[in-house]
Order: structure tokens, then C-alpha cells, then sequence
């Protein structure tokens, strides 16, 4: 397996290529993390179901996302990822009234998850899309789950390439803001 | 949602993402001297400033603040990265606080025990409070909006600091216009007014800072 000190340049490296703008480096980059969020995540978790766990590694994900300028690229990625899945773990047990200590030392080695079948989440993609204000709904559910092009949904929301870049990632804010507060 | 398909919207999203520290320092530092110069305009800065300044004791009424202002602001910028759980900004700022606790006590003790209370409250004091805290509010804000994009581990330090940090940033600059130079007075309201604002920032930052 290809991973530590390695992979953990490769993450760094395909993270500063994605906030340069490089969309697909950054797709890479959060498709080989997931696996890793989802062992981590898994082996913490003190036994909660599958989709929870999921829960908590798209909670991670896109905290990773939407506070990527809190990475210092002098910095190796590694540890500022494993800290918000920590945190996204904590606060994920905190909603369900469970307090837990999770020490920071055991979210500093890597444990590789077996490759998982997607798809276990308890929230399908309407219930979570279907608590946000109309417009973003109409534009996650256009984007994620009937999976069209950016300009396709741009042009049926009658939005410019500049309007719907704006929308997404106001979307993608309010999102996380629900799950936060466990509205979801 | 499946996290395939999270992970499609995520990476179309290409905002850029926009550094935290700068934001706080520009955009609370402008407000800050803003607001600040309009007060000290407003109140007056003390017409002996020029000497007093060589006064080693005078002259802490803008070390101590400025010092704590600047730790705090160090501490919370440093806490708004995630991985980050304590800093050193942290240990000095207690030191601060300690030696300035110190000094308000033994000077309690030196003093005439008789006219204390007199020489604390000077003849300033409720314009002394008001000042400090009031213009650390909106610089306080302003900071606390930007400090939401960030992700630290701490949210209630993080606000903390941020209140300090204006707190200390409005005791400096009220005491451009205070003459009122006895230790039992500066130590004993700058340091409330900070450590007020400090509590405002605590509260405020426990639960907006959250993410």
C-alpha cells in the first residue's frame, strides 16, 4: 500500500494544484481520501452503523471543502484533514447527546479502509437537498443527482457560468451549516 | 446524497478560497482606526502626551494593552487552523495578564490604605469602561464575520482572543486621551474593560465560531 509519507506529499501537492484551480486534481485528491476518512472514521466510531459513519465522513468532506483556505500549503495536508474529520467525529457524537474522547494522538496514523460499497447513507439525496431554500435545491438536484453538466444547469436556472459558481458555493455553505446544526 | 456525487459537486465548486488572518487584520483594523479616531477626534488626545510618554510607568498604559492586543490577535489567528490546539501567544498573554495582576495588587498594598478606593476610581472611570468596551464592539464584529470562514478547534478561546485582541487595540488608543496615570486606575479598568470585551468575544465565539 502507497501510503504515509507518500501519499501524504501526493495529497499536499494534488491540494495546491486544486486551490490553483485545477478541478481535477481536486477530484482526484477527495476520491483518495475518502477511502481513508472512511476507516478512520469507521474504526472510531464505537461501533455506530455504517450510514452514520458515511454521514460523518460527507460531513468531513465538505468541511474539508468549504474551509480549505485554513490549510497552511506549507504544510503537509495530512494532519489538517485528519483534525476536521476529528472534529467532524466529535461533533457528530455530540448531536446524538454522546460525549466522547477521542484523543488527538489516534487521528495522527493512517488506517486504510478495504474498499466499501458507496451508497449506505440514511439521508438520500432529496431529504438532505429538500431543507434548502429553493433555488439551491433546484441546483444541487440538478448538479449531484440527476448529475448534469454545469452549463446544462445554468442554463435551465437561468444562471451565468459566474452567477451559478456563486450559488453552488453558497449552497454548498448553507448545506454544511444545516448538518452542523442537525437539522438534517 | 451518495458521496460519489458530493464529491462531483465539491470539486466544481472553484471559489477561491479566501485566506483568513489578512481579512481579520485588514478589515478589523480599518474599522478599528476608524472608529478609534474618531473618538480620541472627539475626546481629545491629552495635551501632555508628548511628556508623559517618557514616564516608564505612563508609558505602560500602552505596553500592557498593546502587548496583550497583540498575543491575543497572534493566538486567534493562528487558532482559526483546525490542526492547531494550543499557542505559544497563549502562555505569554497569561504572563501578561499575571504581572499585571501582580503590580494592581502590590500597589493596593503601597498605597495609602485609606484613599484607595479614591485613587482606583479616579475621576474617569465610568467614561473609562464605556469607552474602551464600546470601541472594541464593532472592530470585535467585523473580525469575529470574517473568523467564521475559519475552522478552529476552539471556538470559544478563538472568540476570546478576538475580544482581547480589541479590547486591548481600544484601551490603547482611549489612553491617548486618559490622563489619568495611577497604576491603580489603568491596571484596574483597562484591564476590566479588556477582559469584559474578552467575555463578550468568549460567548459570541462559542457559538458562531462553530462549524
Amino acid at each position: 500500500m502507497k501510503h504515509g509519507g507518500k501519499a501524504g506529499q501526493d495529497w499536499s501537492q494534488l491540494m495546491r494544484l486544486a486551490i490553483a484551480g485545477d478541478q481535477r486534481a481536486y477530484q482526484e485528491l477527495l476520491t483518495a481520501m475518502t477511502p481513508v476518512l472512511r476507516g478512520l472514521i469507521k474504526a472510531r466510531a464505537g461501533g455506530m452503523d455504517t450510514s452514520w459513519c458515511e454521514d460523518v465522513v460527507q460531513e468531513t468532506l465538505l468541511a474539508i471543502h468549504l474551509k480549505r483556505a485554513t490549510w497552511d500549503s506549507d504544510q503537509p495536508l495530512r494532519p489538517w484533514v485528519y483534525a476536521i474529520a476529528r472534529h467532524k467525529l466529535v461533533d457528530a457524537f455530540r448531536r446524538r447527546g454522546k460525549r466522547v474522547h477521542v484523543p488527538v494522538e489516534d487521528f495522527t496514523d493512517t488506517l486504510q479502509a478495504e474498499p466499501e460499497p458507496d451508497g449506505f447513507e440514511k439521508r438520500d439525496a432529496e431529504a438532505v437537498i429538500a431543507k434548502l431554500p429553493d433555488r439551491d435545491s433546484a441546483l444541487l438536484r440538478c448538479l449531484a443527482v440527476e448529475e448534469r453538466g454545469n452549463e446544462e444547469c445554468g442554463e435551465r436556472l437561468g444562471l451565468s457560468a459566474g452567477a451559478l459558481r456563486v450559488a453552488l458555493h453558497r449552497a454548498l455553505q448553507r448545506l454544511a451549516r444545516l448538518r452542523q446544526e442537525g437539522e438534517l | 446524497m451518495k458521496t460519489d456525487q458530493l464529491i462531483a459537486i465539491l470539486s466544481q465548486d472553484d471559489t477561491e478560497p479566501r485566506p483568513i488572518a489578512p481579512r481579520v487584520m485588514s478589515r478589523a483594523g480599518l474599522a478599528m482606526v476608524i472608529l478609534g479616531t474618531a473618538l480620541v477626534a472627539a475626546l481629545g488626545i491629552r495635551p501632555d502626551l508628548g511628556q508623559v510618554v517618557s514616564d516608564p510607568i505612563v508609558l505602560m498604559k500602552w505596553i500592557f494593552p498593546l502587548s496583550a492586543a497583540a498575543l491575543a490577535l497572534n493566538a486567534s489567528m493562528r487558532l482559526s487552523r483546525p490542526e492547531v490546539r494550543q499557542v505559544p501567544a497563549q502562555r505569554w498573554l497569561a504572563i501578561i495578564g499575571i504581572t499585571a495582576f501582580l503590580w494592581l495588587v502590590a500597589s493596593m498594598f503601597a498605597g495609602a490604605q485609606d484613599g484607595l478606593w479614591a485613587t482606583m476610581k479616579g475621576n474617569t472611570l465610568a467614561a473609562c469602561l464605556t469607552s474602551i468596551t464600546s470601541l472594541a464592539l464593532i472592530p470585535m464584529g467585523v473580525g469575529m464575520m470574517v473568523l467564521k470562514d475559519g475552522a478552529s478547534s476552539s471556538p470559544m478561546r478563538s472568540g476570546l482572543f478576538l475580544g482581547i485582541a480589541a479590547g486591548g487595540f481600544s484601551a490603547a488608543l482611549y489612553a491617548l486621551h486618559c490622563n489619568e496615570d495611577s497604576p491603580l486606575f489603568f491596571l484596574s479598568w483597562y484591564g476590566l474593560a479588556i477582559l469584559a470585551v474578552g467575555a463578550l468575544g468568549a460567548l459570541i465565539g462559542r457559538s458562531q465560531l462553530r462549524w
